[in-house]
């Protein structure tokens, strides 16, 4: 056959529809990762073209046209952006100037170009996201390219099979995998891209109403727990500690620094100890959390007296860790002077109402728990309403809160609680951290959410030590904003108690969200945290480092050479079919090549029997049985006949 | 039927001294249907082997000698003027006959060569505008010298192409030859040889041809082998379907030549190189014959298991 070098010969139209179909499929996930204006835009050319060409129109346009198209794509690239620097910027230019390409491709040399551009365009979606699922859809687009290379490299006539490219991708699979296990890490990344902002979020340092709000639209994994032994934990009882904040300025609580010197000490009953391991996404922040309360930690993080845990580091890239928490400890069952001091503060001024509210209610009273119990019926009966959306307060927060708005959220009502037990003379603080969580049945761990983010009140009693009162909790439910509800269903698992889901109950959205996460988890455990400690890891647990080098090698090498073996075994037989009769045959050679009689390739049968019954005259009778037989099935009968097909395997078996 | 065959093998041996394998291909060539093309130098017995087959296979024989001023007619016949029924007579030329030894058929012009070419493919002959069927069995043995002589008007290949099977008998063995010299000359008799088998009988050997088994595994092998030339560089171009057709064909009789109702590799592998040594074309850098390169291929390709 005649081939034209590549930058003569024509693309056919066929083939040009083809490529674009391909360029659509490459380009699919940038909509995800890049603004809807630039997506549009780079969706254009490839589908221009693609229609046209399905509708057998010309697609041909003028080269002044084409270079009038990709200046003013740019110039919209740079209108967006505002520079061509940078991650997104730089990705929107290239999968744009990529799409645009389609615009001028007629000759082979483009398509070759274009489809080894494809691959590089694919893996750029990593640069935004490295789900699981963005692989899986790598994959596919790989076999459709390799599909797409072959049907332009193969005459017009012949037919391509999807089969073929398939098994090309199959067979990289565990190429990747060795690869991806084995091949030297890095234990930093080499290079970032510009521009490129650590993700994460979590609680912050300090609360001032509206912090926790920003978390709750954020439907993103903070945490997920694993329990040891499979244990469950009630609904009631998910309350992930983070920080505690014990000095109030009006506005925003935060922790108090004289809490740094005072030491922890824990003393607990080891029977009601519940071990788990948390896997906690990136925060930019120290804090780790814990579920309440949280005892002990592996690691160098360092637990203070109230319950707090602080990692030496912030928490960059996801991190996991072991701790203990024990069922209804409490912590400080003696309060020092200090602390005491530290919960009962107010400020100088400021919300005098509600201080004067407090203590006239708490002298109507006998003890501290019957106010409790009163300022948790005052918030259910009075009309206190929960929403996240709530009216701006007045300086005087605590006041306008709690006495004319009356609504608000978890930030809200625990700090106005708080504040309202301190000017009653009972010593509290604020406690952000989680709450709740979806237990995830198939992956046998809670999933806790950003949106899960909560804060809560603890106050101290003499013989109890610190207790929690989760003021949130006692709204009635009927005063709880139904667009909030509607919107973050799980928040409604807050307030009622509901009792721990069961997949099979579940709708088959539900089922797919927690199988969903049960991967991710997976994937990120697996692949994306996969990095040069668990590489060592690994190396361990498969003694390799113990193994004396030279059997390394040696191993190495029978690997390869195993490889090729195998490689050029399929090379060699590919076109050869065997069939039932070939195969008791050559099963008869193998046997007489034991005996160092070995057939020539181009020798026939009848030939090769004569040597053979030189060789070995003594076995004539039973030599000539075979021949007989497998010359009536090769070669005298028409079909193969079962029968005597069995009697010649039984024959060779017997030889 | 097996003994008949037998038995012209051994007449014909009698005659034609020392080339069994010449001999068994001639027989092969004749039950196959085929048309026997012998290649030598003069002088080599390529006459007398012709004498003899048509003798032994109780044919009519008849024998032109191709000079460069042989014309068609020469062969086909001519309508002559009969004075007595005042109208043109047909007289027929020697090609209406069973076995037609064309001498040396490669010293007559071009012209002349494709009329008889022409007969023996179409197994008649159309004169002054009618059609003649030629008898049957209808046998074509040419002989021809090496090209490379003078006064020689090559044979092209699409002619070529029409012959079964090409022999080249060669040189004697020194010790057939040493009786050769001392029984003199045995052209006597082959002419006088008695015929073996009748023309019935051999028209139902031709028949049983037709009927040995060709098994698809060893159809499969003729075709790695056409491939095979077709695939090798030192060939000017590959095997044509008329030739995978002819290797069938030649590789059946000879089966039953070895009294056997089904073909093997073997038979393959002996027909091979007789049937496709003159179709092959050797490119110029080869110092090989056409029959040299056919072995080359059967050496080359597998027998499948």
């Amino acid at each position: 056959m005649l081939y034209l070098a590549e930058n003569i010969r024509q693309l056919s139209p066929h083939v040009r529809l083809q490529l674009a179909f391909s360029q659509l499929l490459v380009l699919l996930p940038f909509v995800f990762l890049l603004p809807p204006q630039i997506s549009l835009l780079i969706f254009l050319a490839p589908f221009w073209v693609f229609t046209r060409l399905a509708t057998n129109k010309n697609s041909q346009l003028n080269r002044f046209v084409i270079v009038g198209i990709c200046i003013l794509v740019s110039a919209l690239v740079f209108l967006q952006y505002n520079t061509f620097r940078g991650k997104d910027a730089g990705v929107a230019l290239i999968t744009a100037m990529y799409s645009l390409k389609i615009l001028e491709s007629w000759r082979y040399r483009d398509f070759n170009l274009l489809i080894t551009l494809s691959f590089f365009i694919s893996a750029m979606a990593f640069l935004f996201s490295q789900s699981f699922l963005l692989v899986g859809y790598i994959f596919v687009v790989y076999g459709r390219l390799l599909h797409t290379l072959t049907k332009g490299n193969a005459h017009q006539s012949s037919q391509v099979s999807w089969r073929q490219s398939s098994k090309l991708i199959l067979y990289a699979i565990p190429i990747i995998a060795v690869l991806f296990v084995f091949f030297p890490r890095l234990s930093e990344p080499l290079w970032r891209m510009p521009g490129q902002l650590a993700a994460g979020t979590g609680l912050s340092d300090s609360m001032t109403p509206g912090d926790i709000n920003a978390l709750n639209l954020l439907d993103d994994p903070a945490f997920r727990v694993k329990v040891a032994d499979g244990q469950m934990i009630p609904a009631e009882r998910r309350y992930w500690r983070g920080l505690v904040f014990e000095n109030f300025n009006g506005l925003t609580w935060q922790r108090d620094p004289l809490r740094e010197s005072i030491a922890a000490d824990f003393k607990f009953d080891i029977q009601n100890a519940i071990q788990y391991t948390v896997t906690y996404e990136a925060s930019q922040q120290p804090w780790l959390v814990g579920l309440d309360v949280p005892i002990l930690f592996n690691g160098d993080s360092f637990a203070y007296s109230d319950g707090t845990i602080r990692s030496p580091k912030k928490i960059r890239q996801r991190v996991r860790y072991q701790a203990l928490s024990v069922s209804g400890y409490s912590l400080e069952k003696e309060l020092s002077p200090i602390v005491r001091e530290m919960n009962l503060a107010l400020p100088e001024e400021g919300n005098t109402q509600a201080r004067q509210w407090a203590i006239e209610q708490r002298s109507l009273v006998d003890s501290d728990a019957d106010f409790i119990a009163f300022l948790m019926r005052h918030i259910n009966q009075e009309p206190y309403f929960y929403t996240l959306t709530p009216p701006i307060m007045n300086q005087e927060m605590v006041d306008d809160f709690w006495f004319n708005r009356r609504s608000g959220f978890c930030e809200h009502y625990a700090s106005s609680v708080a504040f309202i037990l301190r000017a009653a003379n009972i010593p509290a603080r604020v406690v952000t951290g989680y709450h709740g969580g979806e237990y995830n049945e198939l992956g046998e761990y809670y999933l806790v959410r950003q949106w899960d983010a909560h804060a809560w009140v603890e106050y101290w009693q003499a013989d109890t030590g610190w207790q929690r009162l989760d003021p949130t909790a006692a709204i009635a439910t009927f005063r709880i904003d139904d667009a909030l509800l509607a919107e973050v269903g799980e928040r409604g698992l807050l307030f009622d108690q509901m009792p721990d889901a069961d997949p099979l109950s579940f709708g088959l959205f539900e089922y797919w969200q927690q199988w969903s996460d049960s991967v991710n988890n997976f994937w990120n455990e697996w692949v994306i945290d996969f990095s040069s400690d668990t590489q060592v890891d690994i190396f361990n647990w498969l003694n390799l480092s113990k193994m004396p080098r030279s059997l390394v090698y040696i191993l190495v090498l029978a690997t390869v050479a195993l490889m090729i073996f195998i490689l050029s075994r399929r090379l060699i037989f590919r076109s050869e079919r065997v069939d039932s009769i070939a195969k008791s045959y050559r099963l008869f050679l193998r046997k007489l090549r034991r005996r160092d009689i070995h057939k020539r390739d181009n020798e026939g049968p009848d030939a090769f029997m004569h040597r053979v019954l030189q060789r070995l005259p003594e076995q004539r009778e039973q030599l000539l049985l075979i021949h007989q037989q497998y010359m009536n099935l090769r070669y005298r009968s028409e079909r193969i006949d079962a029968a005597a097909l069995k009697r010649f395997k039984r024959s060779v078996a017997q030889f | 039927m097996t003994q008949a065959i037998a038995n012209i093998k051994h007449a014909l041996n009698a005659i034609v001294l020392g080339k069994e394998q010449q001999v068994e291909m001639a027989v092969v060539c004749l039950l196959a249907k085929g048309h026997l093309l012998i290649e030598d130098l003069p002088g080599m017995g390529k006459t007398t082997l012709a004498h003899a087959l048509s003798r032994v296979f109780g044919l009519e024989f008849q024998r032109i000698q191709f000079t460069s001023d042989l014309l068609p007619a020469d062969i086909t016949g001519t309508s002559i003027y009969d004075r007595h029924q005042q109208s043109f007579v047909f007289h027929s030329g020697p090609i209406f006959s069973q076995v037609v030894l064309a001498d040396e058929i490669n010293r007559a012009t071009p012209k002349t060569q494709s009329a008889l070419l022409e007969a023996m493919e179409e197994q008649q002959v159309t004169i002054e505008g009618e059609t003649r069927a030629l008898p049957s069995p209808f046998f074509v043995i040419a002989t021809q010298n090496p090209s490379h002589q003078l006064g020689t008007y090559p044979l092209p290949e699409s002619q070529l192409d029409r012959f079964l099977i090409r022999l080249s008998l060669g040189y004697p063995h020194p010790e057939v030859e040493k009786s050769l010299l001392l029984n003199g000359e045995k052209r006597a008799s082959a002419t006088s040889a008695k015929a073996e088998i009748e023309t019935q009988p051999l028209l139902e050997l031709q028949q049983q041809v037709e009927q040995i088994n060709v098994s698809e595994s060893l159809v499969g092998y003729i075709l790695n082998l056409v491939l095979e030339t077709r695939q090798s560089s030192e060939l000017v171009h590959g095997l044509s379907p008329r030739a995978g057709l002819a290797i069938v064909q030649a590789a059946k009789a000879y089966a039953l030549v070895r009294e056997r109702d089904y073909v093997i590799p073997e038979d393959v592998q002996a027909v091979f190189p007789y049937v496709v040594g003159h179709r092959l074309v050797p490119t110029g850098q080869s110092q090989m014959t056409g029959m040299d390169l056919a072995e080359a291929v059967v050496q080359k390709v597998a027998v499948p298991l």
